[in-house]
């Protein structure tokens, strides 16, 4: 419940409000919000089970403060972090490196960037070709013989 | 961040010290395993330094934007953790002291350590973000990408719930504390 949907209740101050409000806020009034303090003092004041859940909560919130201490790093993990961290002579990755490493992140992304340069490649050089691989008995192999070693002369035509 | 996105080692250095041990404490809060919990606060920290150079000031605040990665990685591996009934998780790790043989201090923290991680993972990480680690129930909002209503319904849960079995399991704390 928010701090306007508790001051729409008006005066109405009932055990379960209470509650509400004390497991919201905690038992210090000086964290509830303004418009729920006096009443919420007066039902506690005339209700010996108000004030009971009053002391509940207030011994609940010095359990919990009691608890709060600083965390204690290992050195070995602060060591690991700051090795990984960035340092000035290592280049910032570009806007397409950056993209490549978003869509390949398990290793180097030129792996995967050149078999695909390839591939494209050796489809362009069959679709220069007007024919298919199937047709003219070409096999994959030749196909990429041609990219790396120059045309082959297959009959009448030049692939 | 600027700083440490052109590779300043002394800023890396200082955020990490400012942010870790909040981090790791909210990490071990959550998985309840302090190895896993390291893992999981280095990612958080790998992935900040592979954003920093891209880093807009402004775009979000660093300390919400750590505990929103950690609270994602969180969750991703409780959910892919099989259910094991609570008696078989053990005692959760001390989210404060690193060292296995640190022993827990005294009866009451000892108590609230084990009703706090037999909480509901969302209420345990709404309660760690706002009561441990001192972030406004909008930040806290923002780092577990609600709304600040559902936090405040989160925490008052938590908090009942804490309340309701200290009363029950530990009525001698209540009156001690």
């Amino acid at each position: 419940m928010t701090k306007d949907a508790n001051a729409a209740q008006g005066g109405a101050w009932t055990l379960d409000r209470l509650e509400r409000l004390l497991d919201r806020y905690g038992a210090d009034p000086a964290a509830w919000p303004a418009s729920e303090r006096p009443g919420a003092l007066r039902l506690a004041e005339a209700d010996p089970v108000a004030r009971g859940l009053m002391e509940e909560t207030a011994r609940l919130d010095v359990v919990l403060a009691a608890d709060i201490e600083p965390v204690a790093v290992p050195d070995g993990l602060r060591s690991r972090i700051l090795a990984a961290a960035p340092a000035p002579g290592r280049q910032r990755p570009g806007r397409w490196f950056g993209l490549i490493a978003a869509l390949w992140p398990f290793e180097a992304g030129w792996q995967p960037a050149m078999a695909l340069a390839a591939s494209g490649a050796i489809g362009f050089v069959l679709g220069l070709s007007g024919i298919s691989a199937e047709s003219t008995g070409v096999s994959f192999d030749s196909a990429v013989d041609s990219l790396v070693l120059g045309p082959v002369v297959i009959g009448e035509s030049l692939l | 961040m600027a700083r440490v996105g052109r590779g300043d080692q002394a800023a890396c250095a200082l955020l990490v010290d400012r942010h870790l041990g909040p981090v790791l404490g909210f990490c071990r809060r959550l998985l309840g395993d302090p190895a896993e919990a390291e893992d999981t606060a280095q990612e958080v920290f790998l992935r900040l330094w592979a954003q920093a150079a891209r880093w807009r000031s402004g775009e979000a605040k660093l300390r919400t934007w750590l505990f929103r990665v950690g609270h994602n990685l969180c969750i991703d591996k409780l959910r892919r953790r099989p259910t094991m009934p609570l008696e078989a998780a053990g005692d959760p790790a001390d989210p404060g002291l690193a060292a296995p043989d640190a022993m827990i201090r005294d009866e009451s923290r000892a108590w609230l350590r084990r009703a706090v991680a037999a909480l509901p993972d969302r209420q345990r990480a709404a309660l760690e973000l706002c009561h441990y680690r001192g972030l406004s129930n909008a930040e806290a909002a923002a780092a577990m990408e609600i709304g600040v209503e559902a936090v405040e319904s989160l925490l008052a849960r938590a908090r009942r719930t804490l309340r309701q079995r200290l009363r029950a399991e530990v009525p001698e704390l209540m009156a001690d504390a």
